[in-house]
């Protein structure tokens, strides 16, 4: 493989193939679904994270690819031809998700039985048990179910996008064979627990249906009943799963008339040809695009399901997050950040300061104004209640919020109400633009004059994905840092155009640019004796330009290591092209979601994070914010924390020149970043001091 | 008043009305130049005084300087005088009702009576010097009279400056108030020294030869110094040999004079009464003048503004070769003016001489006289003298400068029409609304529109400054005027301000739309 | 005139929580191509910190020196930035406020209905100034801000700033103000005239050296200088030539070649695309390239190698002078330049320089000596002074009438750090040192407001006492001893010397000073 694309590289594209890759690091995550060593509960959770990733996959990125090629658009220059792609992910995807189910089916359940968790087959339930889903059933299931019968001069019936329905064939005396579509109500949740004393029994809507049909056909006989599930063409223009560059040109044009079109078909293994074929027609959907599933459809409901607390199975060690001792309890905050920056890594180190500063800052008398970007907060979440209380308490509250945010709209539209009634100056973000950074500005009257206090990181406001990604945070009350932050406000809220920055970088102005002027100075710091460094970590990386120069950089001798989670379209390790460049990715626990970027700058170090990734995307059409980090203690946490990173072994996999992740071969003893992270944080908070902070990593600079 | 080719012997009569008397001289002329006083007349009114108390000219004076024009009428007719001249001076300029007065003299007289500047009452002052006596290298002309003082500057017998002072005798006798002998005489020296000579400054280096005093004062010093105690306002003065005074004998016939009170110099050096007093103010300027140009004696022709409107009268009888003369030095006045405003007169000097081809070009265009090109010419000169003050609304500047600063030669209207044709050089074309504008007559308007026009045309033609146009050939077809013209290098620019800002005027003056055809 | 009367300090807000530690001060500047403010703090000691920088884009110029006037819809537009920034003044809970408006609304003929619709609205009052208190305000700021660059403070400066609807122009001088002007040529004139060239680089080329050529010409006209050292370039354009080439620090220094380079560039894009690729507003984008091109100009046409860009902007020059106005409670600018230019002014037009200084330093004697009766404060003792220094320029155009010459070459003149109405007054009082005295039927003295009026009135009074004073040119009187006692004005002087002419004149021109103050002015030889 290595070699092929070593001699080969001429023939292989220059880039790789942006689904592909995304898709690899799916399957990262099916892979921690399979790892027997982890408690089946965790296992649990990553099967379902597993299919809401490939959901959303399907839903733009592959409708994106069929667009493109409806459009007639092939290849752009140096990418995978398209249909070629198409087919690649139609293979990969079949295998994955014929993986997934096995896994499920042999693996995971037979353990859960084990542990006393039981998902019951009809023969097997009791009588009682019976007795109460009849009960169930009659009550509250079937006043919401509404059986559409098909008829062939009747347009098909509209089946909602990814929601279970089961295929019908009726026969009946004289009449002969008709056939039905029956819609499962979204709403109500996937499983039933059985039994008012709490044991571990549960059985799935679709099953205590499938069990009663004949109740919605009366005089029918009901000869086939099939579960199936579409896929469809989901038009989230600015949303994360956005497809890019050429798949986005094309988007923008068939948008309205391509939304909604089918793009998968899930059905159960056990289905006649006949619906098959019925169903496939109706779709318009390929093969390829058909999926027969061993097993339930749509597992996303284990991602709750796991979380269940009376389950009595074996869950992952708790790694809650831990105070940080050097942050004074209380008011003495105020006086601590206009000291010092405060540099936290959430969630090994707790949310808890920002909260606190927030809450202090919506009751004490001196503080003037309180400016937040709010981008996917939790409903009721404390940020909010906070901000409510500031404007109720006559403060100047900005809040501006996402809504493009995905799936949050009702939420939002329900607290921005809230918000505005109290008072609160809300604002909904720049037309065209969806601002993903995550600011938090207080400007407050000290007995010296006007006092800023800044919050910038690298995660959003929402004390739940707080809890499970793992991003980046700064406190501080640096001058040129609030006075960009002012300027930033300023910006976003529509009261000022842009103006020179200070220190922090913005997109969409000039963002790709500042990186590129970065890289371009490494190249040329770059000798042989000290070649340079650059080390970055992101989400994704598909911008082009970015990588173009990343490949300039490597060609100039100088050492790039990044540390990508999804996809990424950087071809690594190719001779001629990018053989000082190695790609790592990383999936555990916590949800890799922090962004730092790194420069060896002749010695010189310069890091920054923030919340962009290199995705035209975010450099083109979203507000974000990079912003440097000047304590030399805090670049030297952050240089730690990417030596760590890339110290991993045992999350992390090898991004190879072909687009697949490999195991790292490594003979040391195994590393584990964020159990790294999590120990040192509990370190720090038992008060054993910073100075052995880094006893957890082998060594300095990153393995071969 | 032109007249065609006259015959000689001609008998003309000039008149002046200055602020302490009116005159009356009568002449034969045997050629333009050559002539024989044959009658002088002085009739003391004392404009002057009610004019700079009041501004007006009260009643009685009024009355008794009509009188005196019927008196001077009859003796024209008399002695069958065909070409005459009156013109006013500083007193009847300043007054407010002069309008009035001038009206009154031609209704009962039926003389025009002509309102001049005091540079052109310099230089008819001048004409009548260098008849009298030969002027070489620098020299400096002053003329004092009751109101104004007016100084004139000549290199070799050529008018370059003239330069009018409110320094009038009478006026300083006003200022100087009850003041009496040497205190008198101090006060009125230090006042001297206080006011300014343009002229003067503007000398630097360049030695005065000669210092020529006229002027009845000046006159009766001479008189007193030549000890020849004589009435000065003797019949024969042309006949009298130019006399020189000292700057000594002055300065100590200065001090005696202002040691006693008017009535004693009257009595003993037989001095008129309305002499007597004013002589001390008026030796005064001399000697401060005297001392000014160093030189050492004053020159005293015997001849005053009547001589030289008596001789300017002739000329225009006379040959229109004379009239040359008189151009050129009224074009050395305007250069003067350039020169004192526009340090690099390149420009304005090219634009005139293209203005003066078109001119002469499209004479059946606008079919204006040898007058008008004059004018244009020095307008073209003087378009952009306002950049001195500053560029934005140059053209205003240049209009007020030139209408302020008055070029010998030409009459209150003619320097109307020249401010007027600089001002519209540029931006807004003439209009109605514009004060300056319809305040000129009829036929001003007339020349303004046209000049302009032409003024217009020939600065967008060198509107780079560059004098990339050498020279143009003006060719009018059906409703089009096409400019040949002859250039070094590259012209666009020209073409571009031809067609966008040259033109308009054009157009609408002459139904003529220019279009500029080049060859290098 | 820019004193107190002009600063308009808005009585201190009660602010939230702790008492008031520091002086919070706001400065507004409503250009022709953006609407901006600056909020800073000043603290106690002296030092200035800035708290907000906005700035929206409002293309006012383009409408202004096209139409004449603002439309409903541009004075809504400003009116509603304006509402915002006072919503940002009130969060800080500002206590000083100074808003200024210039070329467009200056230029706009429903100027006083901007004013007052952004006055109701917003309580903001919105003051117009000229040009030359603009080149005043940022002036002060450059200076300030290369206050220890001894390459600046020596040689001579030229400063300028190209807006849109003008050029302003400096000259400094070992770091003093010699002299400024006003040229009618701004950015949007140059880029309407290159509009029916657009294409024909060459033609457009010519043009812009042309007019550029002739302003240069201009500048050289009437600024004293033998040979510039420094070429200071001030506004946005520069600004952003100077971010465009890589330049750093308060004086970033570009070259021709790049400006043109740049120019260029920018040419064979649309102004859209400027304003996308750059990040400007398009106004702003529209006005670069001919800027740049000027700017490549001016560097031939002088003995300079490369322009310096400055950084420093009318607000950071209107923060400093609120600040003074805070700290020493004046704000007179620079008088000493005012003086300067006004002196340059007597010098182009061959004034007695001696007797003007001497006229000067005898007006400020009678001026101190009757404060009580007059009251008037240091701006118009500036006046008075300039006055004196120019009141005999006239004698340039004619020595008859000079007084009147005065008055029409100060009107069309720029004196640095006066205002066009303290010009009318000082045009009005030079006009008034002789001959007749202010009489409502006199169009230039009526046109004026009561209050110049009366100002120019008092003045006159002075001056013609003091240039009676040095009537000879001889500068006799020196350091008089000035009274005020049982109605008159007494002015002592020892001297050996005769004043008999001083007196005499005293005793015909003093009587409007006899009759605007109720004083008459004696002057008595006191023999030592």
């Amino acid at each position: 493989m290595t070699d092929r694309a070593g001699n080969g590289s001429t023939a292989e594209p220059r880039y790789l193939s942006r689904a592909l890759t995304w898709l690899g690091f799916n399957g990262r995550v099916l892979e921690e679904a399979e790892d027997p060593t982890l408690p089946v509960l965790e296992r649990l959770r990553f099967l379902g994270i597993f299919f809401s990733n490939l959901d959303e996959f399907f839903m733009v990125r592959v409708s994106g690819l069929r667009e493109a090629i409806e459009a007639g658009i092939d290849r752009a220059e140096g990418e995978e031809a398209v249909p070629s792609a198409l087919a690649q992910i139609g293979q990969r995807s079949h295998g994955m998700v014929r993986v997934a189910y096995a896994t499920y089916e042999r693996e995971i359940l037979p353990n859960l039985e084990e542990n006393g968790v039981q998902f019951v087959r009809d023969e097997d339930l009791l009588a009682q048990e019976r007795a109460f889903l009849d009960r169930l059933f009659t009550r509250e299931i079937l006043p919401i179910l509404t059986p559409a019968a098909v008829e062939p001069e009747l347009p098909f019936p509209h089946v909602t996008n990814l929601t279970l329905c089961f295929a019908i064939r009726l026969a009946r005396e004289g009449v002969g064979e008709r056939f039905a579509l029956l819609q499962l109500p979204r709403q109500s949740t996937r499983w039933i627990q059985m039994g008012s004393k709490g044991g571990s029994r549960f059985v799935l809507l679709e099953q205590v249906v499938r069990g009663r049909l004949g109740e919605l056909f009366p005089g029918h006989e009901i000869k086939e009943a099939v579960l199936f599930r579409v896929t469809r063409d989901a038009d989230f223009a600015t949303d994360d799963q956005e497809a890019e560059d050429l798949v986005d040109a094309v988007k923008l044009v068939l948008k309205q008339r391509r939304s909604g079109d089918p793009v998968r078909l899930e059905i159960e293994a056990t289905t006649s040809d006949e619906i098959t074929e019925r169903l496939m027609a109706a779709f318009g959907l390929d093969r390829l695009s058909v999926y027969h599933v061993a097993g339930p459809l749509d597992l996303r409901f284990l991602i709750d399901f796991a979380r269940v607390p009376s389950l009595p199975a074996p869950r992952a060690v708790a790694w809650p997050p831990q105070p940080v001792p050097d942050i004074p309890p209380g008011e003495a905050i105020w006086e601590a950040v206009a000291q010092r920056d405060y540099l936290l890594f959430h969630p090994y180190e707790t949310f808890e300061p920002v909260l606190r500063l927030l809450r202090l800052a919506s009751e004490d008398p001196s503080v003037l104004a309180i400016k937040q970007v709010l981008y996917r907060t939790a409903q009721n979440s404390e940020v909010v209640r906070a901000l409510e209380r500031a404007a109720e308490n006559g403060k100047q509250v900005t809040a501006l919020l996402e809504l493009q945010a995905r799936f949050d709209e009702e939420r939002n539209a329900a607290w921005a109400r809230r918000l505005e009634e109290a008072g609160v100056q809300v604002l909904y973000g720049l037309a065209g633009l969806k601002t993903h950074a995550k600011a938090l500005l207080i400007v407050r009257r000290g007995p010296a004059g006007i006092e800023r206090y800044a919050h910038l990181g690298t995660g959003n406001y929402n004390e739940r994905t707080v809890l499970e990604y793992s991003d980046l945070s700064l406190l501080s009350s640096n001058e040129d840092l609030c006075a960009d932050l002012t300027a930033f406000f300023n910006v976003v809220t529509g009261y000022s155009e842009p103006l020179p920055w200070r220190r922090i970088a913005m997109a969409p102005l000039g963002l790709r640019s500042r990186f590129l002027q970065l890289i371009r100075r490494e190249i040329e710091k770059s000798t042989p004796e000290e070649p340079g460094q650059i080390r970055a970590k992101m989400n994704s990386l598909v911008d082009k330009p970015i990588i173009d120069a990343l490949y300039g950089a490597s060609q100039a001798g100088v050492r790039i290591s990044l540390n990508v989670r999804g996809a990424c379209v950087l071809r690594p390790g190719v001779k001629g092209l990018s053989e000082n460049i190695r790609v790592v990715s990383i999936v555990d626990r916590f949800l890799e979601h922090c962004r730092i970027f790194e420069f060896r700058n002749g010695g010189d170090v310069e890091t920054f994070i923030g919340s962009a990734d290199w995705m035209p995307r975010n450099l083109d059409r979203r507000v974000e914010l990079v912003f440097p980090v000047a304590e030399p203690e805090h670049k030297a946490r952050l240089a730690h924390i990417l030596d760590v990173l890339f110290a991993d072994n045992v999350k992390a996999r090898e991004l190879r020149p072909d687009g697949t992740l490999g195991k790292r071969a490594s003979r040391r003893r195994p590393v584990r970043a964020q159990e790294v992270f999590w120990e040192e944080a509990r370190v720090r908070a038992e008060g054993r001091g910073e100075s052995d902070r880094s006893i957890f990593v082998p060594l300095r600079s990153a393995p071969e | 008043m032109r007249a065609d080719k006259t015959r000689f012997p001609i008998r003309c009569a000039g008149m002046d009305v200055g602020s302490n008397a009116l005159r009356l001289a009568i002449a034969e002329f045997k050629s333009p130049t050559r002539y024989r006083i044959l009658e002088r007349k002085r009739v003391s009114v004392r404009l002057g005084q009610s004019v700079f108390k009041t501004s007006r000219i009260d009643p009685e004076t009024l009355d008794a300087a009509v009188d005196a024009f019927r008196e001077f009428r009859a003796l024209m007719e008399q002695y069958d005088v065909v070409l005459h001249r009156a013109v006013a001076t500083s007193a009847t300029r300043e007054a407010k009702n002069r309008a009035a007065f001038l009206e009154r003299v031609h209704t009962e007289t039926g003389i025009d009576l002509e309102l001049i500047e005091g540079t052109e009452e310099a230089r008819l002052v001048a004409l009548g010097v260098r008849e009298k006596v030969t002027l070489r290298g620098t020299a400096v002309i002053l003329d004092v009279g009751g109101g104004s003082a007016e100084l004139a500057l000549l290199q070799k017998g050529q008018i370059l400056l003239v330069e009018s002072h409110d320094l009038g005798t009478v006026r300083l006798l006003e200022q100087v108030g009850k003041a009496t002998g040497p205190k008198l005489l101090r006060i009125l020296r230090e006042r001297l020294r206080a006011s300014r000579f343009p002229m003067l400054e503007s000398l630097r280096g360049h030695r005065v030869s000669q210092l020529v005093g006229t002027g009845g004062n000046i006159e009766a010093i001479a008189t007193l110094v030549a000890g020849q105690a004589k009435n000065e306002a003797a019949k024969d003065d042309t006949e009298r040999k130019p006399a020189a005074v000292p700057l000594g004998r002055l300065t100590k016939l200065l001090e005696a004079l202002a040691n006693m009170e008017p009535e004693e110099r009257a009595k003993k050096y037989d001095l008129k009464p309305d002499r007597a007093d004013v002589i001390v103010p008026a030796g005064a300027i001399f000697e401060h003048i005297g001392k000014r140009t160093a030189v050492r004696h004053i020159l005293v022709p015997f001849v005053g503004l009547v001589d030289g409107v008596l001789l300017d009268l002739a000329r225009v009888a006379g040959a229109e070769g004379k009239k040359k003369v008189e151009t050129s030095q009224t074009l050395n006045a305007a250069q003067a003016v350039m020169k004192k405003y526009d340090p690099d007169p390149k420009h304005s000097r090219h634009v005139a001489s293209l203005a003066l081809s078109l001119f002469d070009q499209l004479k059946d265009v606008h079919q204006l006289g040898k007058r008008e090109r004059l004018l244009l010419e020095i307008a073209a000169l003087l378009h952009e003298v306002g950049n001195f003050i500053s560029g934005p609304g140059h053209h205003r500047h240049a209009h007020y400068i030139i209408s302020e600063t008055p070029i010998l030669g030409l009459n209150e209207q003619e320097v109307q029409v020249v401010a007027n044709v600089a001002r519209y050089h540029r931006k807004a074309p003439p209009d109605l609304s514009h004060e300056s504008y319809s305040a000129l007559s009829e036929r001003a308007r007339d020349q303004v529109r046209a000049l302009a026009a032409i003024l217009r045309l020939a600065d967008a033609l060198d509107h780079d400054h560059r004098q990339h146009v050498l020279g143009v050939a003006a060719k009018t077809k059906d409703s089009q005027l096409t400019v040949k013209a002859r250039t070094r290098g590259d012209v666009t620019l020209d073409e571009w301000s031809v067609g966008e800002k040259g033109g308009d005027l054009f157009k609408e003056e002459f139904g003529l739309k220019p279009v500029l055809k080049t060859r290098a | 005139m820019p004193d107190t009367t002009t600063t308009t300090p808005t009585v201190p807000v009660a602010v939230p929580g702790a008492a008031v530690a520091t002086h919070v001060i706001s400065v507004i500047d409503i250009g022709s191509s953006g609407v901006r403010m600056l909020l800073a703090e000043l603290k106690p000691d002296g030092s200035v910190r800035e708290l907000e920088d906005v700035q929206k884009p409002l293309a006012l110029g383009r409408e202004t020196f096209r139409t004449g006037t603002l439309s409903a819809a541009s004075i809504q537009k400003s009116v509603n930035m304006l509402r915002q920034y006072r919503a940002i003044m009130d969060t800080y809970g500002v206590t000083h406020t100074r808003a200024v408006a210039t070329s467009a609304v200056r230029a706009a003929l429903n100027r006083d209905t901007f004013v007052d619709r952004v006055f109701l609205a917003t309580g903001i009052e919105v003051e117009v100034i000229e040009g030359s208190q603009e080149t005043l305000l940022t002036f002060a700021a450059v200076q300030r801000a290369l206050a220890d660059r001894p390459d600046f403070t020596s040689g001579d400066s030229l400063m300028f700033e190209l807006g849109a609807g003008g050029t302003e122009w400096a000259l400094v001088r070992g770091g003093d103000v010699a002299g400024s002007l006003t040229y009618e040529l701004g950015t949007l004139r140059m880029r309407d005239l290159l509009r029916s060239e657009l294409g024909d680089k060459r033609a457009m080329t010519r043009l812009i050296q042309h007019n550029v050529k002739e302003m240069m010409n201009e500048v050289k006209r009437t600024l004293p200088f033998e040979k510039v050292t420094n070429l200071i370039a001030i506004g946005p354009e520069a600004r952003f030539a100077a971010r465009a080439l890589q330049g750093e620090g308060d004086l970033a220094a570009v070259s021709a070649k790049d400006l043109r380079a740049l120019a260029d560039k920018i040419l064979g894009m649309s102004a859209a695309e400027v304003a996308a690729a750059y990040s400007i507003p398009t106004p702003e984008a529209e006005s670069l390239a001919p800027a740049f091109m000027v700017y490549a100009e001016l560097i031939k046409l002088n003995p300079v190698d490369r322009l310096l860009v400055a950084r420093a902007s009318i607000r950071d020059g209107l923060l400093l002078q609120v600040a003074r106005s805070i700290q020493s409670g004046s704000s007179v600018f620079f008088p000493e330049q005012t003086i300067a230019a006004a002196l340059n002014l007597a010098r182009k037009y061959r004034a007695d320089e001696r007797h003007g200084l001497h006229t000067a330093t005898l007006a400020r004697a009678i001026f101190e000596a009757t404060r009580a009766q007059h009251g008037m404060g240091e701006g118009e003792r500036l006046l008075l002074e300039v006055a004196s220094i120019v009141h005999d320029i006239g004698n340039y155009v004619a020595a008859r009438g000079h007084h009147r010459h005065a008055y029409y070459l100060l009107v069309n003149s720029e004196v640095f750090g006066l205002s066009k109405m303290d010009l009318e007054i000082v045009a009005n009082v030079a006009r008034y040192h002789r001959k007749g005295t202010p009489q409502s039927d006199h169009p230039a003295y009526a046109a004026l407001p009561r209050a110049a009026r009366l100002t120019v009135n008092r003045l006159s009074a002075i001056i013609r006492v003091a240039d009676a004073l040095d009537k000879a040119h001889a500068q006799r009187i020196q350091n008089p001893k000035i009274t005020v006692e049982e109605g008159e004005l007494r002015i002592d002087v020892e001297t050996a010397e005769d004043i008999a002419l001083e007196r005499l004149t005293l005793d015909q021109k003093g009587s409007l000073f006899e009759e605007v103050f109720g004083l008459k002015p004696v002057l008595r030889e006191v023999t030592a």
